[in-house]
């Protein structure tokens, strides 16, 4: 807080302009500096903030449209009840205050709790924004431990989470300068010698908190780039060696690179001497496998395989933006850890331009705040908590491939009620079988959902419908990894309705179930005890606009990594840990390794002959955040509807034409999206998109707006998740496609 | 004649469509018409090597943000793109800039 903070607000022209943090909601991970511009009483224009480091005043057009989003003529403003016997009618909403909205949420899962035991309760969480304490900690006051989501292997970043944290200690991303309130500028930062970007286009995503233009802008300055992806990426286009391995397979490569550098002796003896433990074992690891082999499953020439290999150990320093992809494979831990392996033994660890270690700023971590207050018997019932020792680690969630067998069997018992923020079970997050989760969550006798406007899923299933407050509209706070930002309502806007913030809703909920644990009189007072321990308060945080730790290398050696001020890293033996003890402790795999997805062209090959049609799932595109702004016209005009990629010349052989409607078929279901045909996938492959539904449908024809039709999570099968709990076989499909009938679109 | 042109430095445009919406902001323009439009050249296999381009281009409702750069700021497409492709420069300045900006650039003067 040395330097004199920008103005947080001010005047131009007939504008009242305040520069805050677009988090949630709507979308999206990041939270990048925005600059609001209100004139009267009303957001007409949002630009980026060139002074935020975070994003150096580059915007995505999600954020170009914030205005549309925040104006839109669909927001819910009131909180509204419907009978749960009249679900799904969209005639059947009315309009109650917030006090009878409270009661009645409260009357009824006091009722629940009298009735079945409070466990019985569910608090749906959506993918991590300003949400996630929220929705956890007013689970643990309401008595129950089952924060929820129901996708399968809580495939998207866990995986990669567990995995950092058992071989490192703590979570590592990609040293794009991003830590550094200078940035490039920064004295003691180098530029990434090598960047991997692997299972991911950040381009278009900025997922996990990583903004994908950092990665343009270290290109731009010369870093040599590698790109590991099924699909030609407008960046594989530009790397300077592409790998485009079968889809879900990416532990092979990872091995096959590992296997390279160890045997062509091209790693840093000394460091993995000094830092590493259980090289030994790695390195007979490795000696099980056969390149050859490796590179055969993995469709990828072994000479480029060992191209990349003497690439990535060969650049001062090399890192890695590691994608989901990694996190979708029931087996990707095996290959998160093999690139972690590489990293260390190449020594990238912590060092500049490669890989470092990025834990929440000022030790801002409230993941699973205050799971531990909830008594030990409670705690146990967390689905897996037996089974999967990992889940209690970090973020605690049930294990949603269990939950879905314990919802349809209710055994140990039936779920009764469900609160859902920031989440749209119908179109995304689900990704375990709709046609199986659906009928679950339907037999709840109690559902509230907070959302910002009218969701399938609200229409769906929804029994009371509470506003939620946009970014611009809020009090709250992000600790981005990087650094901290706070938000508050923005000067001049008159807010519409009623919406609160997640964050007050959990507060107004949660200190009515449970005084001791939400004893705060408002949001402020929330965000102060969540930041306690910096000896800040969270005005502090907004009134600096941000606030940035710095980021020191190689803390290994200085004992800045561990709390006992020990030189090493905060694991077990406090060496980095090729061979993960922890893994070990709990019967996990300790070492990384490669394994087959469940289904495959070699591990299923009767169904593949069936299916023949590998289809990738997941990917995401820049105009819209999973599925919301579908709805926002200047966005939906760019991409219309959802589009599944075909590769050009089987798909003229099959007969399709660009916008032809396709069914998407597999042995447990089938959904549909319009043809787009492109070299970018490989022969005979297709890639699908996620979250769609159509805003614009009535809903008295259909309360799910069309979702169920064209969403990919009717044909992925739950129950394939990981040896650990985490990761599953969702990012590749083995389908058949053909074209719709007319009458079917 | 215009006293100011565009440069678009398209190597780096990542397609993000940013531009677009900006534009689009800025001036009001309705959903059925456009103020910057985003051409994708490619992906196509070009000498053993890809191409694939992102290449924004202005229509006839550009003024280059007229009021915004005599009021020192930066156009709305240049101010918000992901990539820094977009420059507004003084027409004179447009080939030296050029230059400058190397390969896989191009220019554009209303
Ligand atoms: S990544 Fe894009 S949508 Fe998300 S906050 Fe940043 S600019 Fe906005
Ligand atoms: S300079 Fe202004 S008017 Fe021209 S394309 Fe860019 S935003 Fe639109
Ligand atoms: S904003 Fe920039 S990077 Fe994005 S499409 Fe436009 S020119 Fe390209």
């Amino acid at each position: 807080m040395s330097k004199t903070p920008l103005p947080t607000s001010w005047k131009e022209g007939d504008y009242t302009v305040t520069r805050t943090t677009a988090w949630s909601a709507p979308g999206c991970h990041a939270g990048c500096g925005i600059v609001c511009y209100v004139k009267d009483g009303k957001l007409e224009k949002v630009e980026g903030d060139h002074a935020h480091p975070f994003n150096q005043g580059h915007i995505c057009p999600r954020c170009a449209a914030l205005p549309d989003v925040v104006n839109s003529p669909d927001r819910l403003l009131y909180p509204m009840k419907r009978d749960p016997s009249k679900r799904g009618d969209p005639d059947a909403w009315e309009q109650i205050t917030w006090d009878e909205a409270l009661d009645l949420i409260y009357n009824e899962f006091t009722r629940i709790t009298n009735e079945y035991g409070a466990y019985t309760l569910q608090s749906f969480c959506g993918t991590g924004r300003d949400i996630l304490w929220q929705s956890q900690r007013l689970a643990y006051a309401m008595g129950t431990p089952h924060v929820v989501s129901y996708f399968s292997g809580l495939a998207c970043w866990m995986p990669r989470l567990v995995s950092y944290n058992a071989c490192t200690g703590d979570y590592m991303m990609p040293d794009c300068s991003e830590c550094h309130e200078d940035r490039f500028d920064n004295p003691t930062y180098q530029l990434p010698e090598v960047i991997f970007n692997w299972g991911c286009n950040p381009v278009s995503s900025s997922s996990d908190g990583f903004f994908g233009d950092w990665i343009v802008q270290c290109v731009k300055r010369g870093s040599k780039l590698v790109v590991i992806d099924p699909r030609l990426t407008w960046m594989a286009a530009r790397a300077d060696l592409w790998l485009q391995p079968r889809p879900a397979v990416d532990s092979a490569i990872a091995m096959a690179m590992l296997k390279v550098i160890i045997d062509e002796d091209l790693y840093d003896h000394d460091w993995t001497d000094r830092w590493t433990y259980g090289f030994e074992a790695l390195v007979e690891r490795c000696n099980e496998y056969d390149l050859d082999h490796l590179c055969e499953v993995a469709w990828v020439p072994k000479e480029k395989v060992i191209e990349a290999a003497r690439i990535f150990a060969a650049g001062k320093h090399t890192c890695v933006q590691l994608g989901l992809s990694f996190d979708m494979q029931r087996h990707g831990i095996g290959g998160v850890r093999a690139v972690i392996a590489m990293l260390a033994i190449c020594n990238d660890i912590d060092q500049p331009g490669g890989q470092i270690f990025t834990a929440p700023p000022y030790d801002f971590s409230y993941f699973s705040w205050g799971f531990k207050e909830l008594p030990e018997e409670i705690q146990k019932q967390l689905v897996g908590y037996d089974e999967y020792p990992f889940i209690r680690m970090g973020m605690v969630l049930d294990q949603p491939d269990l939950q879905l067998v314990q919802a349809e069997k209710e055994e140990p018992y039936a779920y009764r009620g469900a609160i859902m923020f920031g989440t749209n079970p119908m179109c995304c997050m689900s990704n375990a079988d709709l046609s199986r989760v659906y009928p679950v969550i339907q037999k709840l006798e109690f559902i509230a959902i907070c959302d910002w406007r009218m969701t399938p899923s609200i229409q769906t299933f929804g029994d009371v419908a509470l506003p939620v407050a946009m970014n611009v509209e809020k009090l709250g706070m992000i600790a981005k990894r990087t650094g901290a930002c706070a938000m508050s309502p923005i000067e001049g806007l008159e807010i519409k309705g009623e919406p609160k913030s997640d964050a007050e809703i959990a507060l107004l909920l949660g200190s009515r179930f449970n005084k001791d644990m939400w004893p705060w009189a408002n949001t402020e007072e929330v965000y102060d005890e969540l930041v306690k321990k910096s000896g800040m308060k969270w005005r502090d945080i907004r009134e600096a606009n941000w606030l940035y730790p710095g980021l020191e290398y190689r803390r290994y050696e200085t004992g800045k990594l561990r709390k006992d001020g020990q030189p090493g890293f905060n694991t077990r033996t406090g060496r980095l840990e090729l061979y993960s003890v922890f893994a070990e402790s709990i019967g996990d795999n300790p070492l990384p390794y490669y394994d087959e997805p469940f289904y495959g062209p070699y591990t299923t090959p009767e169904l593949y002959k069936e299916y023949p049609v590998i289809t990738m799932t997941g990917t995401r595109n820049i105009y819209y955040f999973h599925s919301e702004h579908r709805d926002i016209g200047k966005l939906r005009e760019i991409q219309p509807d959802p589009l599944a990629e075909i590769n050009d010349v089987w798909g003229k052989e099959q007969g399709f034409r660009d916008g032809d409607w396709l069914w998407i078929e597999n042995h447990i279901g089938r959904m549909k999206h319009r043809a787009k045909l492109t070299p970018i996938i490989r022969y005979g492959m297709a890639n699908v998109n996620s979250g769609w539904w159509f805003p614009e449908m009535d809903p008295k024809e259909d309360p799910m707006y069309g979702c169920w039709d064209v969403n990919p999570n009717l044909i992925i099968e739950p129950g394939h998740q990981g040896p650990t709990g985490f990761g599953s076989d969702v990012k590749a499909v083995l389908t058949k496609i053909y074209k719709c009938e007319e009458g079917e679109y | 004649m215009s006293e100011y042109g565009m440069i678009i430095d398209y190597k780096y445009c990542t397609g993000c469509h940013t531009c677009e919406v900006a534009c689009r902001k800025e001036k009001d323009i309705p959903l059925d018409e456009w103020g910057i439009k985003l051409f994708e050249v490619g992906p196509d296999e070009l000498k053993g090597k890809w191409y694939w381009n992102f290449i924004p281009l202005p229509s006839d409702y550009c003024d280059l943000c007229h009021d915004r750069i005599k009021a020192g700021k930066k156009a709305s497409c240049e101010f918000h793109c992901l990539a820094n492709c977009i420059e507004i420069v003084r027409i004179e300045e447009l080939s030296a800039k050029m230059i400058e900006y190397g390969n896989s650039v191009t220019c554009f003067i209303p």
